[in-house]
């Protein structure tokens, strides 16, 4: 009987040991949920504020403007685009007259003019 | 037992307790306070360990610092994208301070502190606040970390920051009429931030608009060099993707900043596009034309007398140009006659007139998602000099982008369309009830296709493509009388690779362009409003990738053998 009783007292002791020991760690555990929660949501706020940063950084005026200044590039005409058809022409027109098609303009080749 | 046993053995007998000897009392006494102790400490130690209990195990009253779930959509209001998702409108965090009156220990000196760092405070303002003997009154909302940091050096006792949200458009101008505004305490006060203000502030994701900020930025900037180069007083532009209504750009000059909309002017808060109703002159031509082929009782070749005057109450309708005698319908349109279109309008009469713009929509109010949309001004009787001037475009009032709805539901193959500020998710053409027949879609189409090619819009044409127009001169109504020297000069164009495939609609209003010695004193649409609505299309063609593919195709028999001499 002394036997069973100091038996029962043991495995209390070490149950509520346990349950003990795990209640703690929960508890550390969620602390540091929330501390990582609270953090990811500054690190949200931060990258929303340079979204919005990022977003006025690029805003079409601003880098037309870089694109002026720095790159010296110009908004392109209706005459620097040609369909597929009219490629084959261009490049045997542009090819003798200019090693670089880059100068290949369209006062070079008067076939982009009129339609 | 802790110490006391060691004075007291357990072999104390309870027979010398009862001795009424001067040491029994001792003892007794004794005794009874070490009871008394006993219990304290009993009753103290139960008190430890249940707190002990409590904490570790039970843990009442212990708050863990979770971020509220409301928290998840922090700023309590979407942010609204352009059509690529580019940030149009967003809500950060910022910093706003406030009082604890009742803390505040010398409000005099705090206030003049506070009013250095922000001139825009009034002292005896800060003043009648810090002394308001409330616990909570604002001074000032959405300081910048520079500023909060300088508030902090003061070290004024009783004022403090709380989190506070600041609606943030980083666009600035380029957006205002579409995006609209919101007041302090973000709520919508203009535009799609009215509109959608439930959506905005229950819904996280991100409001899609379906305007495109590259295209609204060319639309801008040409427009403002227009204004700049014609003397302007102001001006506005919406282009729609014809395919599915989508308003890739919409804007109204001047406009203003959203961040800090009072400080704009009340004409830049006006919306030119949807809310500003105006008479629009040649452009109504459009519809006129499609009336008559749609009426079974003309076809473009009808011919029409136009030689004999017409007279208006006391005015004589005059032609642009010379006039033209007897000229067909095709040729009405392209020369933009007054006379002939009046003679058209006249021979169908006011009914037909009223029910065929009924049924193009432009005497109902528009549908667009903007609460600044304005409705038509109809004439309440409509009398026959009513029948004439609307022919013509005077006499009715829409707003242009009404008018471009209109125009581009008739001409484009797929029927009627609504235009929408919201993306849709597919480019495929949106199937509508048909407004008019095929064959006058692509008549009118022709027809615009002339007017670029031949006749007023001249200037609005770009080689390779398919640009197809019809410019309007409108005399500005002022005190009451039409003034020839102050007019709204109006573009309507549709645009794209070729003719089967139009890509574009839009509208563009100059308004109140000068004469100028380049124009040769002109101050009519295709002198001004053409060359700018040029150079929009050109640049949005060309950003947007599209290949020129115009061959000139001929689709409606008619055309085949006509020609239009260049006037």
């Amino acid at each position: 009987m002394r036997k069973v009783t100091c038996l029962g007292v043991c495995l209390a002791a070490v149950l509520g040991a346990v349950t003990y020991g795990a209640k703690q760690q929960v508890m550390i555990l969620e602390g540091r949920l929330a501390s990582l929660e609270r953090s990811v949501s500054a690190q949200k706020e931060a990258a929303h504020l340079l979204k919005a940063e990022w977003a006025h950084l690029t805003s079409p005026a601003r880098l037309e403007k870089l694109a002026q200044n720095h790159l010296n590039m110009a908004p392109m005409g209706g005459w620097q685009v040609i369909s597929e058809p009219q490629m084959s022409t261009f490049l045997d027109h542009a090819a003798p007259h200019t090693s670089d098609m880059r100068y290949a303009s369209a006062q070079d080749t008067p076939l982009l003019e009129g339609d | 037992m802790g110490p006391s046993s060691t004075y007291f053995p357990r072999s104390f007998s309870p027979k010398n307790a009862g001795l009424e000897t001067r040491a029994g009392k001792a003892i007794e006494v004794a005794r009874a306070r070490l009871w008394m102790a006993t219990i304290v400490f009993i009753f103290c130690l139960v008190a430890v360990f249940g707190r002990l209990v409590d904490l570790t195990l039970l843990r009442s009253g212990e708050d863990i610092d979770y971020l509220p779930k409301d928290q998840v959509f922090a700023s309590g209001r979407a942010d609204i994208v352009d059509k690529n998702g580019l940030l149009l409108a967003t809500t950060l965090v910022t910093k706003s301070l406030y009082a604890n009156a009742k803390k505040v220990q010398n409000p005099r000196a705090a206030a003049k502190k506070l009013v250095t760092l922000f001139p825009q405070l009034k002292e005896n303002v800060v003043y009648s606040r810090l002394t308001s003997g409330k616990t909570f009154v604002w001074l000032i909302r959405h300081l910048t970390p520079k500023q909060q940091a300088k508030v902090l050096a003061l070290g004024i006792p009783g004022i403090d920051f709380v989190r506070d949200y600041r609606r943030v458009y980083p666009q600035g101008n380029l957006v205002s009429h579409a995006v609209g505004f919101t007041d302090i305490d973000n709520k919508g006060v203009s535009g799609l931030e009215v509109t959608y203000d439930k959506r905005l502030r229950s819904d996280s994701a991100p409001l899609r608009l379906s305007i495109d900020t590259k295209v609204q930025h060319i639309v801008r900037e040409e427009l403002l060099k227009g204004i700049e180069e014609f003397g302007c007083s102001g001006a506005s532009c919406c282009v729609m993707d014809i395919r599915t209504g989508e308003l890739l750009a919409l804007v109204s000059l001047p406009d203003f900043d959203p961040n800090a909309p009072t400080k704009a002017e009340e004409d830049a808060l006006f919306n030119k596009v949807t809310l500003g109703i105006y008479e629009l002159g040649s452009i109504m031509k459009v519809a006129n034309t499609a009336m008559a082929l749609e009426s079974g009782k003309m076809h473009l070749g009808t011919r029409l007398d136009v030689s004999a005057p017409l007279r208006v109450g006391r005015f004589n309708i005059t032609d642009y140009r010379a006039n033209h005698g007897v000229i067909n319908i095709s040729e009405i349109f392209v020369y933009s006659s007054n006379k002939g279109s009046a003679k058209i309008a006249l021979t169908l009469g006011a009914e037909h007139q009223k029910a065929f713009l009924k049924k193009i929509g432009l005497l109902d109010p528009p549908q667009i998602e903007l609460p600044e949309r304005g409705s038509p001004l109809v004439p309440k009787r409509w009398r026959e000099d009513k029948v004439i001037t609307i022919s013509y475009g005077y006499g009715l009032s829409v707003s242009p982008f009404q008018a471009m709805g209109a125009i581009a539901s008739m001409v484009r193959p797929w029927g009627k369309i609504t235009p929408t500020l919201l993306a849709k998710d597919s480019c495929e053409p949106i199937q509508g009830e048909r407004l008019v027949s095929e064959k006058t879609s692509r008549s009118l189409l022709h027809l615009m296709r002339f007017v670029v090619t031949h006749g007023t819009s001249r200037k609005a044409d770009i080689p390779g493509y398919f640009v197809a127009g019809k410019t309007g001169t409108a005399d500005l109504l002022i005190n009451g009388r039409y003034n020839k020297e102050r007019v709204a000069a109006s573009f309507v164009g549709v645009f794209g690779p070729d003719i089967t495939q139009p890509r574009y609609a839009m509208v563009l209003r100059l308004y109140d362009p000068q004469r100028l010695k380049k124009t040769y004193g002109f101050n009519t649409a295709g002198w001004n409003a053409a060359p700018v609505s040029g150079r929009v299309m050109e640049r949005i063609l060309t950003v947007e990738g599209i290949l020129p593919k115009e061959e000139g195709k001929i689709l409606e028999p008619f055309f085949q053998n006509v020609s239009f001499e260049k006037k």
